[in-house]
């Protein structure tokens, strides 16, 4: 799978990148902690994500209802949120390539979710750990793909999104996973053990990208 | 240095006292990064020193630095100062100035730009502006700043013409705005 | 509460005093546009970016088949989106997940796209009706702002254009009812009909004195800018933006308040504007050109990915 990174494109923003891999393509900016535009936002203990995503083509629907509901429940646990007590982190998301059949979201939220990590970085809020994304599928000859492309998952019976944290480059914490079709005990653990390798390897790519990133900002360091 | 990202572990020296800095949280002997810069390890005294020093474009007020900020508006007896844009604006009193008092105060527009000092920084309170020297309570070349430009940098870079005094720039301003 | 950019009386009398010298901060004369750049997608139909300076701005067109409305049978139906996401500034609020209105820039900028490319004819309706009153191509045009740099109204209209002119629908029969789609690989798609390219300047004003010397009308050296940045547009005391085409056509004029310009001063941005929109659409067509004659030949094609691998 080859991954193009594009680190901080925007300057509006506080930190963004874009993630490309295969036919899909996603930019992602966060701004914050900034004032919270509604009081009714503003949380007493804790910082207020606000997650905005949106489609390649067409209106927000239900769907990035639904991506954006998923990106919720990963966030707060790699972000230190009660260290802006009543502010507001801004993420907001735009797909530029679906890369997939209508009907799926696989690819798009682990492009969505590597993005938002890279600008998450860039924009120096205080993270917890490090995390990357991943997906799987299985087609009915029970076989599992990583990375699978469009057609991979239009014939597959079954599909995961794998979200890892990462200590010391090494694959640490199970963050999130979310799968869809049918599949047995055992495959969703072959899956799991899929997905580990496969963001060993991937996350030696982004790491690289941030680095190359830090040196360019303390260029008189050099 | 090097260059860490969050999750990286590293152990902190036991025995002596160790002064944790900017962008570290730790759990026991070890100590992780919260966001991706360079670690420095250094021995201040009889303590060592730990941070990461990472560069950001949104200010984080940290007590004692000094900043230029814009006025946007005032309320009770303090203004409002912007010290980042959409960011939650500080307040200096109309007393934080040398000799204030309150017929002699200065009178400061919306818009106006002032160069301060930040007194007091609590997650949980607005951040708190002075314009007099801490240990003398005179001047100290703060207040209104007249004429001019504002120029936007990056905060490393900031940060890099605060300490360096042969940076390589026209003329200098102090400015994390 | 809307969110605005705070800037500081410092930044603003220096802006105004470089002004008032013919001078801009980013070295540009008064009335001189950005440069332009426009890229469109080389493996899909209907997709450009467009940069002016730091703003930049990506548009993609879709087209589907539905049944047109029932007040205009013989027409197809065309829709832009406007909608900006805080990706490209915090300036710009998500209106949609917190549920508040759009600000007033916001709608500014949808109407005025909307008028100048939807309103003025620039898609022929008619072409794309299939079967009266029963079936007709949607098309719609998603734009997606990316980078606030001042001007999302120039650049859309452009971006908006592009990406029509770039657009290829699937080539189809009509078999009494029925109507038959052909696939990129049996016929080649075809393009929508385009009827002309109105192109938006908007132009804003300033006065370095005092904007009541405008009201009384003596003294009118206000100064005019073209394709503002954000710092300039956010010091503006009006604007007024100009949909031309290049047979120098005026199809629309606003000026939504602010100063008060005197009328030959309007007709000398008038005649500025038909003298850029030349270059301009000269531009986007050169675009285009390349475009259809990279992708002419499938044959071609294939011939040059071979010799881009043999290099």
């Amino acid at each position: 799978m080859s991954i193009i990174v594009d680190n901080d494109p925007l300057d509006q923003v506080d930190g963004s990148a874009s993630f490309e891999f295969g036919a899909t393509k996603v930019m992602s900016s966060v701004t914050g902690p900034i004032e919270s535009a509604r009081p009714r936002n503003e949380l007493p203990t804790k910082a207020y994500l606000d997650i905005n995503i949106r489609p390649s083509s067409g209106v927000p629907s239900t769907r990035e209802t639904l991506l954006e509901h998923k990106l919720g429940q990963l966030l707060p646990a790699v972000i230190n949120l009660d260290q802006y007590p009543r502010q507001t982190i801004q993420i907001a998301v735009q797909v530029l390539k679906n890369g997939e059949p209508k009907d799926y979201t696989a690819r798009q939220l682990v492009a969505i979710i590597n993005s938002v990590f890279v600008a998450l970085i860039n924009s120096g809020i205080s993270l917890k750990s490090s995390f990357m994304a991943t997906c799987c599928s299985i087609n009915t000859k029970g076989e599992i793909k990583t990375s699978p492309t469009s057609s991979d998952l239009a014939n597959s019976v079954s599909h995961f999104v794998v979200v890892y944290s990462i200590k010391d480059q090494q694959v640490d914490n199970l963050l999130f996973c979310d799968g869809l079709g049918t599949f047995k005990q055992k495959q969703l653990f072959d899956v799991l053990d899929h997905a580990a390798s496969e963001i060993h390897l991937s996350f030696q790519h982004i790491r690289q990208v941030i680095s190359s990133h830090v040196s360019h900002n303390y260029i008189w360091k050099a | 240095m090097s260059i860490v990202i969050p999750g990286d572990q590293f152990t902190l020296e036991t025995g002596s006292e160790v002064v944790l800095g900017p962008n570290l949280q730790t759990s026991d002997s070890t100590a992780s990064p919260t966001t991706a810069g360079y670690l420095v390890q250094t021995q201040a005294g009889s303590s060592s020193l730990a941070y990461v020093e990472a560069d950001s474009k949104r200010y984080m007020p940290a007590a004692q630095d000094f900043v230029v900020g814009t006025i946007v508006g005032s309320f009770g007896e303090f203004y409002r100062v912007s010290l980042t844009n959409f960011s939650t604006p500080a307040v200096l009193g109309f007393y934080a100035f040398p000799n204030a008092s309150k017929k002699n105060r200065p009178r400061l527009k919306t818009g106006d730009l002032v160069y301060a000092r930040v007194a007091s920084v609590d997650p949980d309170l607005d951040v708190e502006l002075e314009c007099f020297d801490a240990t003398t309570g005179k001047e100290g070349g703060f207040g209104h700043l007249e004429g001019g430009f504002l120029f936007e940098v990056r905060l490393a870079y900031a940060r890099y013409l605060l300490r360096h005094q042969d940076a390589p720039t026209p003329y200098k301003t102090p400015s994390n705005v | 509460m809307v969110r605005d950019y705070d800037i500081s009386n410092n930044e603003k009398q220096f802006v105004l005093a470089a002004l008032e010298q013919n001078i801009r901060l980013d070295g540009r004369k008064l009335l001189q546009m950005r440069d332009v750049h426009i890229s469109v997608s080389r493996d899909e139909y209907g997709y450009a970016e467009v940069s002016l300076g730091k703003t930049k701005v990506a548009c993609r067109v879709t087209a589907e088949i539905t049944k047109p409305y029932e007040d205009r049978p013989f027409d197809g139906i065309f829709q832009i989106s406007t909608d900006i996401s805080p990706i490209c500034s915090p300036f710009f609020e998500s209106g949609l997940t917190t549920g508040s209105k759009q600000s007033n820039d916001e709608i500014l900028i949808s109407r005025l796209i909307e008028k100048a490319v939807r309103r003025s004819g620039a898609l022929d309706l008619e072409s794309l009706c299939i079967i009266a009153g029963s079936k007709c191509w949607a098309v719609r045009a998603d734009l997606q702002f990316l980078n606030y740099d001042g001007n999302f109204i120039d650049i859309s209209s452009i971006a908006v254009m592009v990406a029509l002119l770039h657009f290829r629908k699937p080539d189809m029969e009509i078999d009494g009812n029925n109507v038959i789609l052909f696939d990129e690989d049996q016929r080649n798609p075809v393009p929508l009909s385009i009827l002309h390219i109105p192109l938006c300047f908007t132009f804003q004003f300033y006065n370095p004195n005092d904007d009541e010397e405008n009201i009384k009308g003596n003294l009118n050296n206000e100064l005019i800018l073209l394709d503002a940045n954000l710092l300039e547009e956010r010091l503006s005391l009006g604007s007024m933006t100009l949909t031309i085409n290049k047979n120098k056509e005026l199809c629309q004029m606003v000026k939504c308040g602010g100063l008060n310009i005197d009328a030959s001063m309007i007709m000398n941005c008038c005649q500025h504007a038909s003298n850029l929109v030349d270059d301009l659409t000269r531009k986007i067509n050169d675009v285009i050109k390349k475009d259809s004659e990279l992708r002419k030949n499938p044959v071609e094609k294939e011939l040059q990915v071979v010799n881009q691998r043999e290099t």
